[in-house]
């Protein structure tokens, strides 16, 4: 019955894009665009009979990190671009769906949703279950890179190189990209989360101070870089003294920053140093002539662009919207059945 | 400002500041390639819209021009044409065969909806008849049961002509209250009740439906004759037409009515004279289907005891289902009707 129904009212429904990311989650309509953006965050509240209700999603949820009572939970049901939480992320995406999709008691949409590269079979199963649980009708998977570079308008189809660098929340994904194909690819589990946490570690290390989850990323945006900057940034920095207990304010430099974020930030480049190496000697020549592509949030990271530039010798280009290219891109893809054929997964 | 025009901008950018092309490869890692076809505007040299942006950007930084400016500048130039080119491209690859395939679903769902659409339609026109003849057989039933009342007999003929009598007549009566509704009513003992309180009972005697909403008043301001007068619906019907006929000469003395009254009274008293009354009283079950003159076919069916009244001025079609189980009396005066049980029989009057 619900088949017949989702044949006969399949056309009534507006497709879905979904970039669901471990730091933030988008959601592009066909035809309207981009109509969410809200961070991957659940806040839970156990009730009495020790049964979990969803308390808030996204914006709401993400104030509450890290300050809430015993009997609540902001949980990041995403990690390291995968599904952690399955039941959690089901909700989340339900959220996400009835807010952008008026129509959904009848009416169920198609849905792509965004992976990682080489994400096991488990992990993609998982996706796709939450996602059909969540109300779709059907899912479609594509791969993060694929999506972000068709999302940046890279020439996909051509028989040329593309080479997208897409530092996510929880991953990088370096991928060469050819005939809307991927030519080689590769995850690496390193992204902005990381990043907040060596920021963390090294606030606990040098000053004996604990920050929380959101000022780590509040520092990131505000002083990270990844190549020496012309002025150096200072910022007030408050946290909870180890030693004493005690609240307290401390003034960090960019210049110490990056140096916290340099492991990380090195991971990032030797990805990107192994991409090309294994890339095949024509598609490399064309690098070479175009350079590199970087999207996602991580490439807002400063001088990452010089930084990469310096190591690989190759022209960096930082596309306009690194934030939104994912979620375009699968969202074109949405747009033209033919791509969407050629460039999603199983 | 074309792409010649903007490749010479930042070329007299570069050269006033004294660098040379490998300066600006060796920090920008652009090609030389890439370099010299941005500065010449050759558009056939310059790589892809968004390579071309992210190179120009980069340049234009490096030379201490503001870049994002630079960069979209580019984009209006550059990128418009072959972006255009590039969506003609991917519309014109996910249109060769997927074109056709989105097009099939597409024209399905047209039709789908025109055939739901003309089913809807189909519907109610089918069952706009079966809607019809519920309510008839319902107002067929009224007169049965209305008949059914042994005092009411030389009424029943009328009750479809009483219920025209209130859309005819309240217009009259509203329209000219003070000429029409006093010179009657003044002879009543009522007499002396203020003018609000005589108003609502005329309306009510008139117009049953009216009548409701009007009582409140009536009882408090004319204490003694408001009751006995409108006291309930089926206390007004009876008095109907004895109040309604006096008005007829009252109507007719006064020289503002006579063109109105006999054209609203024509078709209810002048056919009573002629119009002839059959009633058919059941002995057993049995279905009839009568239709007077050209008016719509009434059908009903009576159980024992039960009767039917008709009334017609010229022709009437009666089918009987059981013409055995019924007598029919023409004007009281008993219808010779010699049939078996259960025969089916057509009867046209006179």
């Amino acid at each position: 019955m619900s088949r017949i129904l989702d044949i006969l009212l399949g056309p009534f429904s507006s497709d879905l894009a979904i970039d669901l990311g471990t730091a933030n989650t988008c959601v592009y309509v066909k035809g309207k665009g981009i109509v969410l953006r809200e961070p991957s965050v659940v806040a839970v509240k156990k009730d009495n009979r020790g049964q979990n209700k969803v308390l808030a999603v996204g914006v709401e949820a993400k104030r509450m990190l890290g300050r809430t009572p015993g009997n609540i939970d902001a949980i990041r049901p995403m990690k390291d671009g995968v599904i952690a939480d399955f039941e959690i992320t089901e909700a989340m995406l339900r959220h996400f769906i009835s807010k952008v999709h008026n129509r959904r008691h009848l009416v169920r949409p198609r849905i792509i949703v965004c992976v990682p590269t080489g994400i096991t079979q488990v992990e993609k199963r998982a996706v796709r279950e939450s996602a059909q649980s969540a109300g779709a009708r059907e899912v479609y998977l594509i791969e993060e890179p694929m999506a972000a570079a068709i999302g940046a308008n890279l020439p996909v189809t051509e028989p040329t190189s593309n080479m997208v660098v897409d530092i996510g929340g929880g991953t990088t994904e370096v991928a060469v990209i050819s005939l809307s194909g991927v030519v080689y690819s590769k995850s690496v589990r390193m992204g902005g989360d990381k990043m907040d946490e060596s920021i963390m570690q090294h606030l606990k290390r040098k000053y004996n101070m604990l920050i929380g989850e959101s000022s780590a990323e509040q520092i990131k945006m505000q002083l990270g870089s990844a190549y020496p900057m012309e002025k150096e940034q200072e910022m007030e920095v408050k946290g909870r003294d180890l030693v004493t207990g005690i609240p307290q304010n401390i003034l960090i430099t960019s210049e110490e920053v990056r140096k916290a974020l340099a492991d990380q930030v090195d991971v990032i480049v030797q990805a990107v140093r192994i991409a090309l190496e294994q890339t095949p000697p024509e598609l490399a020549a064309d690098i070479v002539d175009r350079g590199i592509v970087l999207t996602g949030g991580g490439a807002l990271l400063r001088g990452l662009d010089h930084l990469l530039r310096e190591e690989t010798s190759l022209p960096i280009t930082v596309v306009d919207d690194p934030l939104s290219a994912v979620v375009l891109g699968s969202g074109k893809a949405l747009d033209s059945l033919d791509i969407l054929r050629e460039v999603t997964i199983d | 400002m074309d792409l010649k025009e903007f490749g010479r901008l930042l070329k007299e950018e570069r050269l006033r500041q004294g660098l040379e092309i490998a300066d600006v490869m060796d920090k920008t890692k652009i090609s030389r390639m890439n370099l010299v076809a941005i500065e010449e505007g050759n558009e056939q040299a310059l790589p892809h819209p968004v390579y071309a942006k992210g190179f120009v950007k980069n340049y234009a930084r490096f030379l201490g021009m503001d870049a994002d400016k630079m960069g979209n500048t580019l984009a209006q130039i550059y990128v418009s044409q072959e972006d255009s080119e590039y969506d003609d491209l991917v519309l014109a690859d996910a249109k060769k065969l997927p074109g056709v395939r989105e097009g099939v679903p597409r024209a399905v769902l047209m039709a789908a909806v025109l055939v739901i659409f003309s089913l809807v339609l189909g519907g109610i026109w089918l069952f706009k008849d079966d809607i019809r003849e519920v309510f008839t057989w319902g107002r067929a039933d009224d007169a049965a049961t209305v008949t059914g009342r042994p005092s009411a007999e030389p009424f029943p003929g009328s009750v479809p002509i009483q219920e025209e009598i209130p859309g005819e007549s309240a217009p009259a009566l509203e329209g000219e209250p003070g000429s029409l509704a006093f010179p009657s009513l003044a002879e009543e003992p009522v007499g002396d009740a203020p003018e609000d309180a005589r108003l609502p009972e005329l309306q009510s005697l008139a117009e049953e439906s009216t009548s409701v909403p009007e009582f409140p008043d009536t009882p408090t301001e004319a204490p003694p004759a408001a009751p006995t007068d409108a006291p309930s619906h089926e206390a007004v019907e009876p008095p109907a037409p004895p109040v309604t006929e006096p008005e007829q000469p009252a109507s007719a003395t006064i020289p503002e009515q006579p063109e109105e009254t006999p054209t609203a009274r024509a078709p209810v008293l002048a056919p009573a004279g002629v119009e002839k009354t059959l009633e058919i009283r059941a002995t057993e079950n049995c279905w009839l289907s009568a239709q007077a003159d050209d008016a719509r076919p009434r059908e009903a069916f009576l159980r024992p005891g039960e009767r039917f009244v008709i009334t017609f001025a010229n022709t009437l079609e009666l089918r009987l289902g059981n013409a055995g189980g019924v007598n029919l009396y023409l004007d009281g005066e008993p219808w010779p009707l010699s049939a078996q049980s259960g025969e089916v029989m057509s009867l046209r009057f006179p």
